[in-house]
Protein backbone atom coordinates (compact mmCIF):
# COMPACT_ATOMS: atom_id res chain seq x y z
CA UNK A 1 0.00 0.00 0.00
CA UNK A 2 1.02 3.66 -0.71
CA UNK A 3 0.37 6.02 1.88
CA UNK A 4 -2.13 7.62 0.54
CA UNK A 5 -4.09 4.00 0.33
CA UNK A 6 -2.68 3.46 4.07
CA UNK A 7 -4.43 6.50 5.00
CA UNK A 8 -7.39 5.68 3.10
CA UNK A 9 -7.34 2.52 5.17
CA UNK A 10 -7.26 4.27 8.60
CA UNK A 11 -10.35 6.74 7.75
CA UNK A 12 -12.19 3.40 7.11
CA UNK A 13 -11.18 2.02 10.19
CA UNK A 14 -12.33 4.94 11.97
CA UNK A 15 -15.45 4.86 10.26
CA UNK A 16 -16.08 1.25 11.62
CA UNK A 17 -15.08 2.58 15.15
CA UNK A 18 -12.54 -0.02 15.19
CA UNK A 19 -10.41 1.61 17.45
CA UNK A 20 -8.06 -0.69 17.87
CA UNK A 21 -7.29 -0.98 14.17
CA UNK A 22 -6.96 2.62 13.98
CA UNK A 23 -4.67 2.87 17.06
CA UNK A 24 -2.63 0.09 15.13
CA UNK A 25 -1.81 2.54 12.17
CA UNK A 26 0.29 4.54 14.60
CA UNK A 27 4.03 4.41 15.90
CA UNK A 28 4.35 3.30 19.18
CA UNK A 29 4.91 7.20 19.91
CA UNK A 30 2.50 8.58 17.20
CA UNK A 31 0.52 11.41 18.13
CA UNK A 32 -3.13 13.35 17.25
CA UNK A 33 -2.74 16.96 17.94
CA UNK A 34 -6.65 18.77 17.34
CA UNK A 35 -4.74 22.24 16.09
CA UNK A 36 -8.25 24.04 16.83
CA UNK A 37 -7.38 24.00 20.79
CA UNK A 38 -3.60 22.73 20.71
CA UNK A 39 -3.96 19.85 22.65
CA UNK A 40 -2.30 16.38 21.68
CA UNK A 41 -3.31 12.76 21.94
CA UNK A 42 -0.40 10.38 22.38
CA UNK A 43 0.16 6.68 23.01
CA UNK A 44 -2.49 3.61 22.32
CA UNK A 45 -4.35 3.64 25.38
CA UNK A 46 -6.20 5.63 28.16
CA UNK A 47 -8.17 9.29 28.15
CA UNK A 48 -5.15 10.60 26.46
CA UNK A 49 -4.26 8.01 23.88
CA UNK A 50 -4.63 8.66 19.71
CA UNK A 51 -7.54 5.96 19.62
CA UNK A 52 -9.71 8.15 22.54
CA UNK A 53 -11.31 10.81 19.53
CA UNK A 54 -12.92 8.39 17.38
CA UNK A 55 -14.49 6.70 20.50
CA UNK A 56 -15.93 9.96 21.45
CA UNK A 57 -17.13 11.04 18.58
CA UNK A 58 -18.93 8.27 17.91
CA UNK A 59 -20.92 8.08 20.67
CA UNK A 60 -21.60 11.46 20.79
CA UNK A 61 -22.49 11.48 16.29
CA UNK A 62 -23.61 7.76 15.79
CA UNK A 63 -23.85 8.62 12.19
CA UNK A 64 -19.91 9.82 12.44
CA UNK A 65 -18.89 10.41 8.60
CA UNK A 66 -15.43 11.89 7.19
CA UNK A 67 -16.07 12.81 3.49
CA UNK A 68 -12.97 12.87 1.67
CA UNK A 69 -12.64 15.20 -0.75
CA UNK A 70 -9.03 15.74 -2.04
CA UNK A 71 -6.08 14.18 -1.39
CA UNK A 72 -2.16 15.71 -1.58
CA UNK A 73 0.74 12.95 -0.77
CA UNK A 74 4.20 13.85 -0.89
CA UNK A 75 6.79 11.73 0.41
CA UNK A 76 5.61 10.65 3.99
CA UNK A 77 3.39 13.54 3.93
CA UNK A 78 -0.01 12.96 3.32
CA UNK A 79 -2.77 15.75 3.20
CA UNK A 80 -6.44 14.85 3.24
CA UNK A 81 -9.56 17.70 2.88
CA UNK A 82 -12.22 16.65 4.50
CA UNK A 83 -15.63 17.23 6.02
CA UNK A 84 -16.72 16.55 9.51
CA UNK A 85 -20.09 14.97 9.69
CA UNK A 86 -22.84 13.54 11.62
CA UNK A 87 -25.79 14.15 14.17
CA UNK A 88 -25.28 14.91 17.51
CA UNK A 89 -27.75 11.88 19.22
CA UNK A 90 -25.03 11.20 22.12
CA UNK A 91 -22.94 13.16 25.29
CA UNK A 92 -20.22 15.22 23.87
CA UNK A 93 -17.20 15.44 26.30
CA UNK A 94 -16.23 19.21 25.71
CA UNK A 95 -13.67 21.07 28.04
CA UNK A 96 -16.40 22.58 29.68
CA UNK A 97 -18.51 19.74 30.82
CA UNK A 98 -20.71 17.39 28.96
CA UNK A 99 -22.75 18.46 26.19
CA UNK A 100 -26.21 16.70 25.57
CA UNK A 101 -27.46 15.79 22.60
CA UNK A 102 -29.00 18.50 20.93
CA UNK A 103 -30.39 16.88 17.54
CA UNK A 104 -28.36 18.88 15.25
CA UNK A 105 -25.93 17.76 12.62
CA UNK A 106 -23.19 19.11 11.95
CA UNK A 107 -21.01 19.25 8.91
CA UNK A 108 -17.88 20.99 9.09
CA UNK A 109 -14.55 21.47 6.69
CA UNK A 110 -11.47 20.34 8.28
CA UNK A 111 -7.83 19.57 6.95
CA UNK A 112 -5.57 16.57 8.01
CA UNK A 113 -2.28 15.95 7.76
CA UNK A 114 -0.22 13.14 8.65
CA UNK A 115 2.88 12.29 8.67
CA UNK A 116 4.25 8.92 8.13
CA UNK A 117 7.25 6.23 9.21
CA UNK A 118 7.72 2.89 7.67
CA UNK A 119 3.76 2.87 6.23
CA UNK A 120 2.37 4.03 10.08
CA UNK A 121 0.83 7.28 11.12
CA UNK A 122 4.03 9.07 13.29
CA UNK A 123 1.88 12.52 13.80
CA UNK A 124 -1.51 13.55 12.87
CA UNK A 125 -2.82 17.32 13.13
CA UNK A 126 -5.97 17.72 12.56
CA UNK A 127 -7.36 21.62 11.80
CA UNK A 128 -11.07 21.47 12.68
CA UNK A 129 -12.67 24.72 13.55
CA UNK A 130 -14.44 23.41 16.88
CA UNK A 131 -16.20 26.43 17.58
CA UNK A 132 -18.14 26.14 14.13
CA UNK A 133 -18.91 22.77 15.32
CA UNK A 134 -20.44 24.12 18.70
CA UNK A 135 -22.23 26.74 16.23
CA UNK A 136 -24.12 24.27 13.78
CA UNK A 137 -24.91 22.38 16.80
CA UNK A 138 -26.87 25.88 17.74
CA UNK A 139 -24.81 26.01 21.66
CA UNK A 140 -22.02 28.10 21.07
CA UNK A 141 -23.76 31.60 22.50
CA UNK A 142 -24.77 29.34 25.11
CA UNK A 143 -22.83 26.25 25.64
CA UNK A 144 -22.68 27.02 29.14
CA UNK A 145 -25.97 26.86 29.77
CA UNK A 146 -26.63 23.85 27.36
CA UNK A 147 -23.67 22.22 29.62
CA UNK A 148 -26.05 23.51 32.78
CA UNK A 149 -28.90 21.75 31.48
CA UNK A 150 -27.28 17.99 31.94
CA UNK B 1 11.49 20.43 -5.16
CA UNK B 2 11.49 21.93 -8.62
CA UNK B 3 12.09 25.52 -9.75
CA UNK B 4 7.78 25.78 -10.08
CA UNK B 5 7.43 24.70 -6.35
CA UNK B 6 9.69 27.47 -5.27
CA UNK B 7 7.31 30.08 -7.26
CA UNK B 8 4.49 28.66 -5.72
CA UNK B 9 6.39 29.22 -2.23
CA UNK B 10 7.26 32.70 -2.95
CA UNK B 11 3.62 33.72 -4.06
CA UNK B 12 2.33 31.70 -0.43
CA UNK B 13 5.04 34.00 1.22
CA UNK B 14 4.03 37.00 -0.69
CA UNK B 15 0.34 36.23 0.02
CA UNK B 16 0.76 36.21 4.08
CA UNK B 17 3.37 39.21 3.87
CA UNK B 18 0.19 41.41 2.01
CA UNK B 19 -2.09 39.77 4.11
CA UNK B 20 -0.53 41.24 7.98
CA UNK B 21 0.03 44.63 6.00
CA UNK B 22 -3.73 44.79 4.78
CA UNK B 23 -2.74 45.42 1.59
CA UNK B 24 -5.00 45.90 -0.74
CA UNK B 25 -3.08 44.89 -4.05
CA UNK B 26 -2.95 41.33 -2.23
CA UNK B 27 -5.66 40.91 -4.70
CA UNK B 28 -3.43 40.91 -7.99
CA UNK B 29 -1.92 37.32 -6.94
CA UNK B 30 -5.49 35.59 -6.99
CA UNK B 31 -7.37 35.47 -10.29
CA UNK B 32 -10.54 37.33 -10.87
CA UNK B 33 -12.54 34.29 -10.49
CA UNK B 34 -10.56 32.27 -7.28
CA UNK B 35 -12.55 30.71 -4.90
CA UNK B 36 -12.24 31.57 -1.39
CA UNK B 37 -12.87 29.16 1.90
CA UNK B 38 -12.48 30.64 5.20
CA UNK B 39 -14.26 29.07 8.40
CA UNK B 40 -17.65 30.38 9.37
CA UNK B 41 -17.33 33.09 6.43
CA UNK B 42 -17.79 29.66 4.32
CA UNK B 43 -17.00 30.16 0.46
CA UNK B 44 -16.69 33.02 -1.59
CA UNK B 45 -16.47 33.15 -5.09
CA UNK B 46 -14.46 35.79 -7.22
CA UNK B 47 -11.44 37.37 -5.18
CA UNK B 48 -13.45 40.23 -4.05
CA UNK B 49 -14.91 37.68 -1.89
CA UNK B 50 -11.51 37.27 0.02
CA UNK B 51 -12.33 41.31 1.11
CA UNK B 52 -15.91 40.47 2.33
CA UNK B 53 -14.27 38.02 4.51
CA UNK B 54 -11.64 40.33 5.81
CA UNK B 55 -14.76 42.53 6.45
CA UNK B 56 -15.66 39.77 9.24
CA UNK B 57 -12.82 41.56 11.25
CA UNK B 58 -13.89 45.02 11.16
CA UNK B 59 -13.10 46.81 14.16
CA UNK B 60 -12.04 44.07 16.16
CA UNK B 61 -8.51 42.75 14.66
CA UNK B 62 -6.25 44.96 15.61
CA UNK B 63 -3.44 43.01 13.90
CA UNK B 64 -2.32 39.77 12.81
CA UNK B 65 1.46 38.08 11.71
CA UNK B 66 2.21 34.94 10.41
CA UNK B 67 4.98 33.74 11.51
CA UNK B 68 6.91 33.25 8.70
CA UNK B 69 10.24 31.47 9.79
CA UNK B 70 8.54 28.60 10.94
CA UNK B 71 6.03 27.80 8.11
CA UNK B 72 5.61 24.44 6.53
CA UNK B 73 5.45 24.14 2.90
CA UNK B 74 4.01 20.75 0.96
CA UNK B 75 4.50 21.42 -2.25
CA UNK B 76 1.94 18.82 -4.37
CA UNK B 77 1.16 19.24 -8.13
CA UNK B 78 -1.17 22.03 -8.71
CA UNK B 79 -1.47 22.89 -5.09
CA UNK B 80 0.84 24.16 -1.54
CA UNK B 81 -0.21 23.22 1.76
CA UNK B 82 1.29 25.32 4.47
CA UNK B 83 1.05 24.41 8.03
CA UNK B 84 1.79 27.45 10.26
CA UNK B 85 1.17 29.68 13.44
CA UNK B 86 0.25 33.74 13.87
CA UNK B 87 0.25 36.24 16.23
CA UNK B 88 -1.76 39.00 16.87
CA UNK B 89 -3.86 40.63 18.87
CA UNK B 90 -8.07 40.99 18.78
CA UNK B 91 -9.94 43.22 21.00
CA UNK B 92 -7.32 43.92 23.12
CA UNK B 93 -6.63 39.92 23.82
CA UNK B 94 -3.27 38.47 22.53
CA UNK B 95 -2.87 35.26 20.90
CA UNK B 96 0.27 33.16 19.75
CA UNK B 97 0.14 30.21 17.46
CA UNK B 98 1.48 27.60 19.24
CA UNK B 99 1.37 28.88 22.45
CA UNK B 100 -2.18 29.46 22.82
CA UNK B 101 -4.71 27.74 21.54
CA UNK B 102 -6.26 29.58 19.10
CA UNK B 103 -3.81 31.14 16.05
CA UNK B 104 -2.82 27.53 14.10
CA UNK B 105 -3.56 27.24 10.77
CA UNK B 106 -3.32 24.74 7.49
CA UNK B 107 -4.23 26.57 3.98
CA UNK B 108 -4.62 25.09 1.19
CA UNK B 109 -3.41 27.16 -1.61
CA UNK B 110 -4.55 26.18 -5.73
CA UNK B 111 -2.25 27.90 -8.64
CA UNK B 112 -3.05 28.78 -12.09
CA UNK B 113 -0.71 30.15 -14.43
CA UNK B 114 1.38 31.44 -11.93
CA UNK B 115 -1.61 33.40 -9.77
CA UNK B 116 -4.01 31.93 -7.16
CA UNK B 117 -6.97 29.91 -8.32
CA UNK B 118 -8.26 29.19 -5.06
CA UNK B 119 -7.28 29.70 -1.00
CA UNK B 120 -8.83 27.50 1.37
CA UNK B 121 -8.14 28.16 5.60
CA UNK B 122 -8.38 25.47 7.71
CA UNK B 123 -7.98 27.57 11.26
CA UNK B 124 -10.60 28.03 14.76
CA UNK B 125 -11.29 31.85 13.57
CA UNK B 126 -11.88 32.32 17.32
CA UNK B 127 -8.20 33.52 17.82
CA UNK B 128 -8.61 34.79 21.22
CA UNK B 129 -10.53 31.82 22.28
CA UNK B 130 -13.59 33.90 23.76
CA UNK B 131 -15.95 32.69 21.30
CA UNK B 132 -16.50 36.21 19.78
CA UNK B 133 -16.22 34.57 16.24
CA UNK B 134 -19.43 33.32 16.37
CA UNK B 135 -20.90 35.44 14.07
CA UNK B 136 -18.73 37.64 12.28
CA UNK B 137 -20.62 37.43 8.98
CA UNK B 138 -24.51 37.84 10.00
CA UNK B 139 -26.08 35.39 12.23
CA UNK B 140 -28.11 33.87 9.13
CA UNK B 141 -25.01 32.68 7.24
CA UNK B 142 -24.87 29.28 6.34
CA UNK B 143 -21.98 27.20 5.94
Amino acid sequence: MNNEQIIRSAYELAEKVDVKGWVECFTPDGTFTDMSIGVTYRGPDGPTGVGKTVEVYAKAFPDMHRELYRFFSVGDVVVVELALQGTHKGPLPTPMGILPPTGKRMDAPCCDVFRLVNGKIQSFDCYPSGTMIFAQLGVLSNIEAAIARS
Amino acid sequence: MSSNDHDKIALAREYFIRADQGRPDILELFHEDAEIYFPKFGFGFGRQSLFEMVKGFDGSLEYIRHDYDSLTFIPSGKYLVVEGTSHGKMTGKSWAGGKTPGGRFCNVFKFRDGRLSSLHVYLDPDYTGDDEARFRWGKNRQW
